[in-house]
C-alpha cells in the first residue's frame, strides 16, 4: 500500500531493482475489501511492465498547505489505473525544498500517526506539524524512496502538502514514476512462489 | 547552461530572461550588469513572477486562491559607466520559482544585463 525505504547501511553482493519487474509475484493479503473485485487473498505473476514518468509541482505560499489527491477523481491527478489487471506502483521522490508531505487515505484518516491520542500529523500545530511527514531529503527525486500501490478503484489517497515557515513561497516540485504491472492471475501458487511474493498490504493494515 | 544577454531598453522597463520551468527552480549562476554605456546611475531589480496554487492557511483554514506574485529577489545599483558581476557564489542561494524577469528604474539602450542560469 505505501512503504518508505530506509536508506540501506551497507550493500553486500548482488542488489535487487527497486521496483517490480517481469516474473515477480505479489500477493494481495485477506484484508483487501470485497469491493475491489478479484485481489482479496489471491497471488499474481507480473506479466510485464512500463516505467511511465511524471512531474507535478505546485507554488504555495509559507504557512499553507494543499491537498493532491492521487486517484482519478476530479481533481485528482489520476495516478490510479483504470484495469482491473493493471497494479500501479508508484515511487515518488522531492526535489529540494522547505516543504513536506503527509499521507491520508481516505481523506481526512492519517496513514502515520502515534498510538497516543492527539498524536496525530497536524500543520496547524507548531508540536505536530512535522509529525508523520515526509522532508525531500527521505525520498530524493533521483532516489525515490517513497513507493505507493494502486489497484482500480482503490480509496483516494490524499497527499498534503505543506510549505514551512522561513520562507515567503516554496516551490514543491513531485517526481513520480509509475510502474505499470500487468498482472497474471496464479490460481494455484506454489508455495515457492508464494514465499517469494510480495505482499501487497491494505491501507487498514498500516493502522492499528 | 542557458545564457542570455539584453539591453534593458523595454518601454514597459520589464525584459524577460527565462519563462518558467514547471518542474524546476531556475538558478541565476551569474549576472553581469554593464552600465558604462547608460545615462546614469540604474537600479536593476531581478523579479520572480509565478502562479501560487489554490492552498489553505494551515493556521487558521482559510482557503486562498491562485494567484500571479511578483518578488523581487535582488536589487543591484549600478554607477553611470560601471559594472556589477555577480558570480556563482554569491549567488548560490537565489532561487527563482517562476519566470525571471529584469527591472531598471528608467529604460536605456545603454544598460545591458548578462545573466546565466541552471535549473534545479
Amino acid at each position: 500500500m505505501i512503504e518508505f525505504l530506509p536508506t540501506p547501511e551497507a550493500t553486500v553482493g548482488a542488489t535487487l531493482p527497486k521496483l517490480l519487474q517481469k516474473g515477480f509475484f505479489v500477493k494481495f493479503s485477506n484484508e483487501w475489501p470485497d469491493t475491489i473485485p478479484n485481489l482479496k487473498d489471491k497471488c499474481f505473476r507480473i506479466a510485464r511492465v512500463n516505467e511511465v514518468n511524471h512531474d507535478i509541482s505546485y507554488i504555495l505560499p509559507s504557512g499553507n498547505y494543499r491537498d493532491v489527491d492521487l486517484s482519478n477523481q476530479v481533481g485528482g491527478v489520476n495516478l490510479y489505473p483504470e484495469n482491473t489487471r493493471s497494479l500501479f506502483e508508484v515511487a515518488l521522490g522531492f526535489k529540494p525544498g522547505n516543504y513536506q508531505a503527509q499521507f491520508y487515505i481516505p481523506a481526512g484518516e492519517f496513514v502515520n500517526r502515534l498510538e497516543q491520542s492527539g498524536m496525530v500529523p497536524n500543520v496547524a500545530s507548531a508540536t505536530l506539524k512535522y509529525l508523520g511527514a515526509f522532508k525531500p531529503e527521505d525520498s530524493p527525486y533521483e532516489d525515490k524512496r517513497i513507493l505507493l500501490y494502486f489497484v482500480k478503484d482503490l480509496e483516494p489517497m490524499i497527499l498534503r502538502t505543506f510549505v514551512d515557515t522561513g520562507c515567503d513561497f516554496e516551490k514543491c516540485v513531485f517526481g513520480i514514476t509509475v510502474n505499470k504491472c500487468y498482472l497474471q492471475e496464479l490460481k494455484t501458487p506454489t508455495s515457492e512462489q508464494l514465499a517469494r511474493a510480495k505482499e501487497i498490504l491494505y491501507y487498514t493494515e498500516l493502522r492499528w | 547552461m542557458p545564457s542570455l544577454a539584453q539591453a534593458l531598453d523595454a518601454v514597459g522597463l520589464v525584459t524577460i530572461f527565462a519563462a518558467e520551468k514547471q518542474s524546476a527552480k531556475i538558478i541565476p549562476t551569474q549576472i553581469i550588469v554593464d552600465n558604462e554605456a547608460g545615462l546614469a546611475q540604474r537600479v536593476i531589480t531581478i523579479q520572480d513572477v509565478f502562479t501560487t496554487a489554490a492552498s489553505i492557511i494551515a493556521a487558521t483554514g482559510v482557503a486562498v486562491a491562485a494567484a500571479v506574485t511578483t518578488a523581487n529577489r535582488l536589487i543591484i545599483t549600478v554607477d553611470n559607466a560601471g559594472w556589477a558581476t555577480i558570480a556563482a557564489e554569491a549567488l548560490k542561494e537565489l532561487e527563482i520559482l517562476g519566470q525571471l524577469q529584469v527591472v531598471i528604474d528608467v529604460a536605456d539602450v545603454g544598460t545591458i544585463v548578462t545573466i546565466s542560469w541552471g535549473f534545479e
